[in-house]
C-alpha cells in the first residue's frame, strides 16, 4: 500500500473528493444560515483565509520534503507524539466519514428506500468501499480522477439549468446577517474547505513531493469556485431569510431543473453522480487512515484491517438517535474539530517542528 | 478452500442485501402504485378538508385503449389533512397512493381563505410531489374544478395539464404559478404568493346563448368563469388569486393578471384592445411582440416608498380599418400614445389595487430596495411589508407602434 504514489491530478481529486461530498450534503445551508445573504462574500474571504492557510501549510512543510505529519511528529515528540497525533487523526477521519455517511444515507431513504432499514443503506456503501479498497487500493484514487471532472460538470449544469429561477437580489442585503456574522464568526466556515486536513497527509504519498504547494494550491482554487458555484445555486434559489431548511438544498435545487415537458425529474442523475462521488470520499477517506495506522503500528499489511475499520465507521454511523443529532455532529461538532485540530493544532505542531529543525 | 468460504461469504451478502432492498423496490413497481395526477381540495364539516384524487385510467395507455380523450377516475375522501386522505386512500383502492406524477393541485377559494400554509408546506415535505406542479385556486369546488377539466384537444389529461399553464406565455392572463414558487414566496417576508385562478364556466352548454352586456373595452376585465367563452370544457384559468402570507384576500383579472405579468417579466407577447384614437366606440387590437425595457426604481428617502415603474414595448396593429396607412408615422404616433397611457392606467390601477386595496405585495419590488440596505437588522427594521400600502407609483409605459403585419395600407 505504501507503494502508491499519487500523481498531480489523482493528488487534486482526491482534495476534491472530500469538500464535495460535504457540500452535496448540508454545508450549503449551514453557511447561508449563518452568514444569510452575505454567504457569496462570505466564500470568497473563507476562500481568501483558506489560500492563506494552505501557503502556510505549504511553507511549513517545506523543510520536511516528502514527509506527512505522522512522519514529523515523530521528530518533534518521538513514537509517543506520533502515536497521539495518528490516533487523533484516526478518529477525525472515522468521525466525519461516518457523519457524512449516516446523512447521506438518510437523505437516499428518504427519497428512494423508504421501507429499507438504514443499517442496509450505509452497510451497501461501507461493504463495496472496503470490498473495492481491499482488491486495489489503487483503484480509489484513479475512481476519484473520473468522478471529480463529472461532479463539477454537473454542478456547472445545475447552476445553468436554473438560471431561470434564480432571484439575484438574494445576496442583499451585502453583508447579510451583520459583519460580524460575515467577517468575524464567518471565518470559521473555512471547514467548508475539509480537503485541507487531507493536505497534512499527503506529501508522503506524492510522486514529485517538490510539487506539493502548487497542488495544495490548484485544489484549493478548484474548490473555491465549486462552492461558489453551489453556493450561490441555492442563495439565489432559495431566499436565505426563508423560515424553512432542506434537508439536502442541492437535491432541492435539482428537482427545479426542467427542459420542457420532456426532459423532466433529473434528480435521479444526480443522486447517482453523488452516490458514486460518496463511495469515492469514503474510499480515499479509509486509504489515508489506513497509511496513518500502519505508521502508528507499524503493521506490514494494513488490508487485514479494512474491514475492522469500516465495521468502526458502520456503529459509528448508527450511533445518532435522529437526525437532530446528525445535522448537530455535521454542522456544529465537525466545524469546532476542524478549526481547533486541524487549523489550530496542526499548524501549531508544524510550527514547533520548523523551531526544531532550526534549532538543530 | 478459502474460495469457497470468499464465495459463500458474497452469497451471503447478495442474499441480505436483496432482501432488504426488495421492500422499497416492490413497494415502488408501477403494478403496486396508483398514481395521482390532480389533488382538490376542499372545506368540509368539523374543521376537516375533503380532499379529491383524480387518477388516470390505465387502459388510456394500452394499445387496445380507447381513442377517446383520456378517462380518469375521481375519488374523495374526508379527513383532517392530506396525509391522511391519502392514507385512508390508499385502503380504499388497495394500491400505494404516490404523487410523483401529479401536475395540480386545486384548492377550493373557502379552503385559500382559511391558509394554504399547512397544506403547501406538507405537500413539499413529501418527496414524490414535483415543486413544478402547478397550483391554482378554484372559484367553485375543487372536486367540481377537477371534474370538468377535460380536454378533447388532447388525449392524455396529463398532458392538458402540462401545457394550460404555457398559454400565459403568449397571453399573459393567467401564470405559469407552481407550488415551488408558492412555497418559496410564502417563506419570504417581503412578498407574498399568487396562484392560478381557476373555474367552472357555467355557459358551457351550446344551447344556451348568452347575452353579451359587455363592452368591447372589458373584454380583459374578466376572472375564470366569467368568460364568455362557450366549449366542451368547463374549466377555465384566468387570472390570479392574491395572497397575503398564506391567505386568500382577492383576485385578479385577465387584465391585472397582464399588468402583472408585465412587471414580473413573465410575459414578452400579448394582445390588448385600446380605444381607437379616432373613434372612441371602437378599440384597436394590438400585439406586442416585445418587452424592450423593464426598469423599476424605488425611492424610500421621505417616508412612503415612490415606486418608478419604465416599460418599453413594442407592438403591432392588427385591426385593420377602411382608408388607414398603417405606414403613416402620425398615425402610429397617435396609435402609441393611446396604447401607451391605457396600459399606464391599466398598471397604475393594478398596483393601487395591490397597495392600498389588497396590501399585498406579490410584484416582487423588494429586490430594488434591499439593495439600499447593509445588514438584514436594517431590512427588517424598514418593514417593506407594511410600507408597501403606503407606496406611490409613478408608471412609465413607452409602446412603440411599429406597424401592421402582413397589410401595411387599406385603402
Amino acid at each position: 500500500m505504501d507503494k502508491i504514489k499519487l500523481s498531480n491530478f489523482e493528488a487534486i481529486s482526491s482534495i476534491l473528493i472530500i469538500t464535495i461530498s460535504h457540500s452535496i450534503l448540508t454545508l450549503p445551508k449551514t453557511i447561508i444560515s449563518s452568514t444569510g445573504a452575505a454567504s457569496i462574500l462570505n466564500i470568497i474571504y473563507v476562500s481568501f483565509i483558506a489560500f492563506v492557510v494552505v501557503l502556510l501549510i505549504s511553507k511549513l512543510l517545506k523543510k520536511f520534503p516528502g514527509l506527512d505529519i505522522i512522519d514529523i511528529s515523530e521528530l518533534l515528540g518521538g513514537k509517543v507524539l506520533k502515536v497521539v497525533v495518528g490516533v487523533m487523526f484516526l478518529i477525525y477521519i472515522t468521525f466525519i466519514s461516518s457523519v457524512l455517511l449516516r446523512t447521506f444515507a438518510n437523505c437516499l431513504q428518504i427519497v428512494y428506500y423508504p421501507m429499507t432499514d438504514l443499517i442496509f443503506i450505509i452497510s451497501l456503501f461501507i461493504i463495496g468501499v472496503a470490498i473495492a479498497c481491499h482488491f486495489n487500493f489503487d483503484s480509489v484514487f484513479r475512481s476519484n480522477t473520473l468522478i471529480i471532472p463529472i461532479v463539477i460538470l454537473s454542478i456547472i449544469f445545475l447552476f445553468i439549468a436554473n438560471t431561470k429561477h434564480f432571484n439575484f437580489s438574494n445576496i442583499f442585503p451585502i453583508f447579510g446577517s451583520g459583519i460580524d456574522a460575515t467577517f468575524i464568526t464567518g471565518a470559521s466556515n473555512i471547514f467548508a474547505f475539509g480537503g485541507i486536513a487531507f493536505l497534512y497527509l499527503l506529501p508522503s504519498k506524492l510522486k514529485n513531493s517538490n510539487q506539493f504547494k502548487k497542488l495544495s494550491i490548484i485544489s484549493i482554487a478548484i474548490s473555491s469556485v465549486y462552492l461558489l458555484l453551489t453556493i450561490a445555486s441555492i442563495l439565489f434559489m432559495f431566499n436565505p431569510m426563508s423560515f424553512t431548511n432542506e434537508l439536502l438544498p442541492l437535491y432541492s435545487a435539482v428537482r427545479y431543473i426542467e427542459f420542457g415537458t420532456f426532459f423532466q425529474r433529473l434528480d435521479s442523475v444526480f443522486l447517482l453522480i453523488w452516490i458514486l462521488s460518496f463511495c469515492c470520499y469514503l474510499g480515499t477517506a479509509i486509504n489515508f487512515s489506513m497509511s496513518t495506522f500502519k505508521k502508528i503500528t507499524n503493521i506490514k499489511n494494513s488490508k487485514l484491517i479494512i474491514f475492522p475499520f469500516v465495521l468502526v465507521i458502520l456503529a459509528c454511523s448508527l450511533v445518532p438517535k435522529d437526525e437532530s443529532i446528525t445535522i448537530f455532529l455535521e454542522s456544529t461538532v465537525y466545524k469546532y474539530a476542524f478549526l481547533i485540530f486541524i487549523i489550530a493544532f496542526c499548524l501549531l505542531l508544524l510550527f514547533a517542528a520548523n523551531l526544531k529543525r532550526r534549532k538543530e | 478452500m478459502k474460495n469457497i468460504i470468499k464465495y459463500i461469504f458474497l452469497f451471503i451478502l447478495i442474499v441480505i442485501f436483496v432482501y432488504a432492498f426488495s421492500s422499497s423496490y416492490k413497494s415502488q413497481t408501477i403494478d403496486n402504485l396508483a398514481y395521482v395526477i390532480a389533488i382538490g381540495v376542499d372545506n368540509a364539516d368539523n374543521n376537516k378538508i375533503k380532499v379529491s384524487f383524480q387518477f388516470i385510467e390505465n387502459s388510456v395507455f394500452s394499445d387496445s385503449g380507447s381513442s377517446d380523450s383520456s378517462s380518469t377516475i375521481i375519488d374523495t375522501v374526508e379527513a383532517s389533512s392530506i396525509d391522511t386522505a391519502i392514507n385512508l386512500l390508499n385502503t380504499y383502492i388497495g394500491k400505494e397512493i404516490n404523487l410523483a406524477h401529479c401536475k395540480v393541485v386545486v384548492f377550493s377559494e373557502t379552503v385559500a381563505t382559511n391558509g394554504l400554509s399547512d397544506h403547501v408546506y406538507r405537500l413539499i415535505n413529501n418527496s414524490q410531489l414535483r415543486p413544478t406542479t402547478n397550483i391554482i385556486v378554484s372559484r367553485c369546488d375543487a372536486k367540481y374544478y377537477i371534474e370538468n377539466s377535460t380536454s378533447k384537444y388532447e388525449k392524455v389529461i396529463t398532458k392538458y395539464y402540462d401545457i394550460f399553464p404555457k398559454s400565459a406565455d403568449y397571453t399573459g392572463y393567467t401564470a405559469n404559478v407552481t407550488i415551488g414558487d408558492f412555497f418559496n414566496k410564502l417563506n419570504n417576508n417581503d412578498s407574498n404568493p399568487v396562484a392560478i385562478l381557476g373555474g367552472v364556466n357555467t355557459k358551457t352548454t351550446e344551447s344556451a346563448p348568452q347575452e353579451d352586456t359587455s363592452s368591447q373595452n372589458e373584454d380583459f376585465n374578466i376572472l375564470a368563469n366569467e368568460s364568455s367563452i362557450t366549449g366542451d370544457r368547463g374549466t377555465e384559468n384566468i387570472g390570479l388569486a392574491i395572497f397575503k402570507k398564506d391567505k386568500l384576500v382577492g383576485e385578479l383579472s385577465a387584465i391585472e393578471t397582464l399588468c402583472h405579468s408585465l412587471i414580473t417579466g413573465k410575459t414578452n407577447s400579448f394582445l390588448i384592445s385600446i380605444p381607437n384614437p379616432e373613434n372612441t366606440e371602437k378599440n384597436i387590437d394590438i400585439s406586442v411582440s416585445d418587452v424592450k425595457d423593464e426598469n423599476v426604481d424605488i425611492d424610500i428617502s421621505n417616508g412612503s416608498p415612490y415606486v418608478f415603474l419604465n416599460l418599453k414595448l413594442e407592438a403591432r396593429i392588427l385591426s385593420i380599418e377602411n382608408n388607414k396607412n398603417y405606414l403613416e408615422s402620425n398615425y402610429l404616433n397617435m396609435v402609441s400614445e393611446n396604447a401607451s397611457k391605457y396600459l399606464e392606467e391599466r398598471i397604475t390601477e393594478y398596483l393601487y389595487k395591490t397597495s392600498t386595496e389588497l396590501n399585498s405585495c406579490v410584484d416582487n419590488f423588494y429586490p430594488h430596495v434591499i439593495g439600499k440596505f447593509l445588514t438584514f437588522e436594517d431590512w427588517k427594521a424598514y418593514n417593506w411589508t407594511s410600507n408597501y400600502q403606503n407606496c406611490f407609483f409613478d408608471v412609465d409605459v413607452n409602446i412603440n407602434i411599429v406597424s401592421s403585419l402582413l397589410l401595411t395600407e387599406n385603402n
